[in-house]
């Protein structure tokens, strides 16, 4: 029985033709560390860097590749962005449908004295805009942030941010966008959206290694360093440079995994970022239509393939999840994710606390006939 | 590493220095990336060598792309002198 890997919410896999062929090129014949040495091995590595940083902006409408910092994954990138920017007295606006990797940083803000506000969005897991702009322009103090999922996690609902990003321009507010689960699926230009940081896993539907993402950073906007260490160059002050990207990559980057991230992004671009849309979305489309055709099954979310990005989340009737995950793959091979996906409050939102639900991700490699094989597995699980 | 009167320009980063060196061999420009002479390394352990009849080009070409670069040297008999950038 081959395993059908339905859980590329978390990261995608398999990831792209050549993404491992690019990482073990690196490893094999460019293991040097880019920026520290200039004999010859050590240029190359730093122009593959450079060229890296430079497919990553283009293809998020980023005219300035130095402000593409490269971090671990989204949650570095998150982190990097609230805890390098928000002070005492600052008041950030956020929602009830965050994962982790924003609800926790904040709460631990919070205890440091600046102002979270989470708006709540409705049982489809929607975020209004409107109430983002309500609870933001609120009482005197000023809105610093605004920090929203593109998509959630949970739900794969898509939140308003073509909305909301003009109006934080207008506002004078930072928006933050977690685009963890959006990024390589939805359409993302930081100039046209409005956004000023742009938090970015390289391992989910970039189909990059684990180990890689970014923060894109807005020219102007000069973040604390999460990371204080060795960047390559002026070693002798004791302060990090004012320049970015180096300002905020302290240590030795993860060259391997990014040379694979790029070979990602290359595959992406040659399969077109709409067609790879419309391949997940018409697997999703047979996931909600197959469901809706099952008693007994609860669908989260818009419940229209073209209102979700990559996933949705269900659950049957009166049966816990995580058991119903157990069974898909013990019984028929199917990976999925059960319970509570880093996200309480967007279980809380739903009405799936605190058992959470079984969360559906396709990814760009799934067929047609692996849903179908998920549709069957769910009815003979649904019977009983 | 360098010769009488070659001119020797610094940036503020190594992004900035790869920048310059892509944009500049895109210009068919014959300049060569080498590690900044002791003492000009400002962020930056790298450093773009070019001859002198090419540095008016060099200047402009990356005066289009809004890449100037932070300092210009030359070398002289006693050791590297800063040089005007006015392009
Ligand atoms: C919405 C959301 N934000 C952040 C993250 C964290 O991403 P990473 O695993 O790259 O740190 C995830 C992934 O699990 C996510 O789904």
């Amino acid at each position: 029985m081959a395993d059908i890997y339905l859980d590329n919410a978390a990261t995608s896999f398999p990831k792209a033709p050549g993404v491992s062929r690019a990482v073990a090129e690196v490893i094999d014949h460019l293991g040097t560390s880019p920026g520290r040495g200039s004999y010859r091995l050590a240029l190359q590595a730093g122009r593959l860097l450079f060229d890296i940083r430079e497919t990553v902006a283009d293809f998020f409408g980023i005219a300035d590749a130095s402000r593409v910092v490269f971090t671990s994954g989204a949650t570095e990138a998150l982190n990097l962005a609230l805890f390098g920017l928000l002070q005492p007295g600052d008041r950030v606006i956020t929602s009830s449908m965050e994962h982790n990797a924003v609800l926790r940083p904040l709460h631990a803000l919070q205890q440091r004295g600046i102002e979270v506000v989470r708006v709540p969005a409705d049982a489809s897991g929607l975020v209004a805009a409107h109430d983002i702009r309500a609870a933001a322009t609120q009482g005197t103090k000023r809105t610093r942030m605004v920090a929203l999922t593109h998509a959630a996690n949970v739900t794969g609902t898509i939140q308003p941010i073509e909305e909301l990003g003009p109006w934080c321009r207008a506002e004078g507010i930072l928006l933050l966008v977690d685009a963890a689960q959006s990024a390589g699926l939805l359409p993302i230009d930081v100039e046209a959206q409005g956004i000023d940081l742009l938090a970015v896993p390289g391992h989910k539907n970039l189909l990059g290694p684990a180990g890689t993402g970014f923060l894109y950073v807005r020219e102007g906007l000069q973040p604390r360093p999460l990371n204080f260490g060795g960047t390559g160059g002026d070693s002798t002050s004791p302060l990090p440079p004012e320049e970015l990207p180096e300002r905020l990559e302290s240590g030795t980057v993860n060259l391997p995994g990014l040379a694979g991230l790029r070979a990602g992004l290359l595959y992406l671009q040659s399969r077109g970022l709409q067609a790879v849309r419309r391949h997940k979305a018409a697997l999703l489309e047979q996931v909600l239509s197959g469901l809706k055709r099952l008693d007994g099954v609860r669908i989260y979310g818009p419940g229209e393939a073209a209102c979700h990005a990559g996933v949705v989340s269900i659950n049957l009737a009166g049966r816990d999840p995580a058991e119903i995950g157990y069974r898909l793959d013990a019984d028929f091979g199917i990976c999925v994710r059960t319970g509570l996906h880093c996200a309480p409050e967007a279980h809380r939102t739903i009405g799936s606390f605190p058992d959470g639900t079984v969360r559906i991700s396709p990814g760009l490699f799934n067929t047609s006939a692996d849903i179908d094989t998920l549709l069957q597995a769910l009815h003979v699980l649904a019977k009983g | 590493m360098l010769k009488s009167d070659d001119i020797i320009i610094i940036f503020g980063s190594p992004h900035r220095a790869m920048k310059a060196e892509k944009i500049l061999k895109q210009a068919h420009l014959p300049i060569t990336l080498i590690p900044a002479p002791a003492g000009l390394v400002e962020g930056c352990a790298l450093a773009i060598r070019l001859a002198e009849n090419i540095f008016q080009a060099v200047l402009a070409t990356l005066a289009a792309a809004g890449m100037e670069p932070s300092k210009a040297f030359r070398q002289t008999p006693t050791g590297l002198q800063p040089v005007e950038k006015a392009a």
